[in-house]
């Protein structure tokens, strides 16, 4: 019905002035960084074992 | 003894009128000291570059390693100790509504007892009997008026840290069941740990000084590098967390935008007071006399440490994003771009926060147990805490420089001066990025630190650290530059900048935010529970060195 | 205690604390269960009286078995005794180290081998020597006014 469809409307439709999915993304690249940095210093420390 | 109704009558006239004229002496004072000592210490900084590099030789009456532990001294405890009061003093005088005149007395006190140290620690370096670095590990003895300037320059500190403890004590008692301002909890978090964090080098600095004198045979030389680690580590935390409370609180409303959840951030600041002290062993990973199971344990609180870095990451894009987007920012980054790159009061703080990511990365990856064998006590640990204290920390200093230094001046940043700024800062890091990338990449070839020009005969392993070493001179140079324009903004707009009243930026809390629970303010138990992870992370360790220690050191003097 | 967070901040906290704990994981794992943790060494000694406590009073190469070597090498401000060591590669060395004086580091450029010597304590570093070459030793503990002329050469035939 009317009220029911304009509910689900409003469901769907994405917060754009609160979202924060940029700064999910930064943060998950900084984590990306960071587990690189080990993979590197753990790729030098086993290399020289 | 005020009554309530002055006080809220001082209150409204320090918002109106800005900082009263006694309170902003005792911050310009700090700030000209902070000042000075960075151009001194970054001096002393391209002296050692260019002796690395083989470019300079110094004269017989000046050692690498006299310049070295100036360099160090004036830029991690003078330059950081005065900046960092005299910008959290501003702070609680804003914040707070004006210094106690008991409190500012205090302080003064604390001022005049870091004078009289600064002569007694300076003196003897330059006199080259205090050859020592700013780690002074015995058996290696000073003179003993170096440790006892130290010691005033420590209790100068408490003072200041005293002081703001009665400022922030008063505005309880006066404000009952109010959360303390967010700018000054900040402050009581840096005060309690700089207090608490510096009672282990105090007790071996008042063990040494009767031995530096000859009074005492010998030292234990184990349990005076631990003592030292767990004050020198906790005060890189002390530098970070003052670069932090601009973070949250005033770069949000230098662009415009709302500072981050209120309880997350006095979380932050719990957590960090809370977990900094019981890491102190990452610095001493592979010393021997520890087990590897309470190295261990201090790598694992070492790492904790991380967590609420990770929470300050997310706080800070945040904010950015929700501002951006507010601005009209659209897409996954496209509120990025709304940033106000123009404004230096945004854009160093941003790159500071910027460069703790490799920092910080480094920093959770060099103190993973034996990973730390790769490169202790090599030139990448010189790059990483370049990149720590050197970028984010300074830069974020540097930015709130723009604003606080017109604030208690009584004057504004011109536009130029902004530009200056921005100029400033882009030098700086580009000198930081150059001098930094080097010192990783060399020291990962295992070029040491604390070390001056050599070819340890003619070894072609140490030859092959001269292109590094050459890049990281001239990563230098260019902070020396950096180093004479940011000095002279800051004394620009100290005397000379237009008159003026320049607004202290605090930023307001988010809309719609929830109250904060009362929880976030029992500091007695957050001391309470600080303490108990000292204990746990040290006690055992520092007993097993006294109990089972071998014969004690007698001073050496090996330079 | 709650902690209002959005979801989002959650599972990177998540995320990043999963990280931590593999790095422990795979460190922890190589240090108590396959002995490679960092130096440890933690019997104490005399440091006064090097020359007639064992092993210091012979410091030196010795072999101690099929391709493995015990170096016993006393530091001090400036050098090390002995210096000049030859190893044949392939070899396992067991690094065997005290201080005479001071705090000094024992670092092999290149290498893993990385170890705070101070005085009164044994301090010990194992390390494979596979590729053959020179290896600069040096000091990276700064230790007066020749620290930077503190180094020798290992070299692996």
């Amino acid at each position: 019905m009317e009220s029911k469809r304009a509910n689900r409307e409003v469901e769907h439709q994405p917060d754009h002035d609160r979202s924060e999915k940029g700064t999910l993304f930064s943060v998950l690249m900084v984590g990306a960084f960071i587990a690189l940095t080990f993979v590197m210093m753990f790729g030098i420390y086993m290399s020289r074992v | 003894m005020e009554t309530t109704k002055l006080q809220l009558l001082k209150d409204k006239a320090n918002r109106a009128m800005g900082i009263n004229r006694q309170d902003a002496l005792f911050s310009k004072t700090y700030m000209f000291i902070a000042f000075v000592a960075l151009l001194l210490g970054g001096i002393l900084g391209l002296t050692q570059g260019l002796e690395k590099a083989g470019i300079l030789t110094l004269p017989d009456w000046l050692t690498y390693y006299q310049v070295l532990t100036a360099h160090g001294f004036l830029l991690v405890i003078v330059l950081t100790a005065f900046f960092t009061i005299g910008y959290f003093y501003a702070g609680l005088s804003h914040t707070l509504g004006g210094l106690l005149p008991k409190v500012r007395k205090m302080a003064w006190i604390g001022f005049a007892l870091k004078i009289i140290g600064f002569p007694l620690v300076v003196v003897p370096v330059l006199s080259n009997d205090a050859t020592v670095l700013y780690t002074f590990y015995p058996p290696m003895a000073a003179s003993p008026w170096f440790y006892i300037g130290l010691v005033f320059i420590v209790l100068g500190v408490w003072m200041c840290a005293f002081g703001a403890f009665v400022q922030v004590a008063s505005w309880r008692k006066r404000n009952k069941g109010q959360h303390l301002p967010i700018l000054a909890f900040f402050a009581t978090g840096v005060f309690v740990l700089l207090f608490f964090g510096s009672l282990g080098v105090t007790t071996e600095v008042l063990t040494i000084i009767p031995w530096a004198f000859g009074w005492t045979d010998t030292i234990n030389v184990m349990v005076s590098r631990t003592l030292f680690w767990s004050f020198a580590h906790t005060l890189v935390n002390i530098w970070y967390l003052t670069a932090a409370s601009a973070w949250y609180v005033i770069v949000p409303k230098v662009i415009g935008g709302r500072r981050f959840s209120d309880v997350l951030t006095r979380f932050v600041i719990i957590a960090l007071v809370i977990t900094n002290i019981p890491g102190g062993f990452h610095h001493q990973i592979i010393d021997p006399g520890i087990t590897q199971a309470i190295k261990f344990m201090h790598v694992f609180m070492s790492l904790v440490i991380a967590v609420p870095s990770m929470m300050t990451a997310y706080a800070m894009f945040s904010v950015f994003e929700r501002r951006g987007r507010e601005l009209g920012g659209r897409g996954l980054v496209g509120w990025f771009k709304k940033m106000p790159w123009g404004d230096v009061r945004f854009l160093a703080p941003f790159i500071a926060m910027a460069a703790f990511i490799p920092g910080g990365a480094g920093g959770i990856v060099q103190s993973t147990n034996q990973l730390n064998q790769v490169v202790h006590n090599t030139m990448w640990v010189v790059g990483h805490f370049h990149l720590t204290v050197g970028t984010t920390v300074m830069l974020t200093f540097f930015g709130i420089s723009y604003w606080l230094i017109p604030y208690i001046s009584k004057r504004v940043l011109t536009p130029k001066i902004n530009k200056l700024g921005v100029i400033t800062t882009i030098v700086w890091t580009v000198g930081m990025a150059l001098m930094s990338i080097s010192m990783h990449t060399v020291g990962l070839l295992g070029a040491p630190r604390r070390t001056s020009y050599t070819t340890y005969g003619d070894s072609a392993t140490a030859a092959s650290w001269d292109p590094y070493i050459i890049i990281l001179a001239i990563g230098g140079t260019l902070l020396m530059v950096g180093v004479i324009l940011q000095a002279y903004a800051v004394f620009h707009l100290m005397f000379r900048a237009p008159k003026g009243e320049t607004e202290f930026p605090i930023a307001e809390v988010e809309e719609n935010a929830s109250e904060t629970p009362y929880w976030t303010e029992r500091w007695g138990r957050t001391i309470f529970l600080m303490l108990i992870l000292i204990v746990m992370a040290y006690v055992v360790p520092l007993v097993d060195m006294i109990v089972n220690a071998p014969p004690g050191s007698p001073p050496f003097r090996t330079w | 205690m709650k902690l209002k967070m959005h979801r989002y901040e959650e599972l990177w906290i998540l995320i990043g604390c999963a990280l931590l704990i593999v790095f422990m994981l795979i460190t922890g794992y190589q240090t108590f269960a396959r002995e490679m943790g960092p130096p440890s060494g933690n019997q104490t000694i005399d440091w006064r009286k090097l020359d007639e406590t064992a092993p210091f009073d012979k410091p030196g190469l010795r072999q101690t078995g099929d391709n493995e070597y015990e170096a016993v090498v006393i530091l001090e401000a400036f050098g090390f005794t002995p210096s000049n060591i030859e190893i044949p590669a392939g070899a396992t060395v067991k690094f065997i180290l005290t201080s005479k004086d001071i705090v000094h580091g024992f670092e092999i450029a290149g290498t893993n081998v990385n170890a705070m010597v101070p005085p009164g304590y044994v301090q010990e570093i194992t390390q494979k020597f596979s590729k053959p070459g020179e290896y600069l030793v040096l000091c990276n503990e700064y230790c007066g006014i020749g620290h930077q002329m503190m180094s020798t050469v290992i070299t692996v035939i």
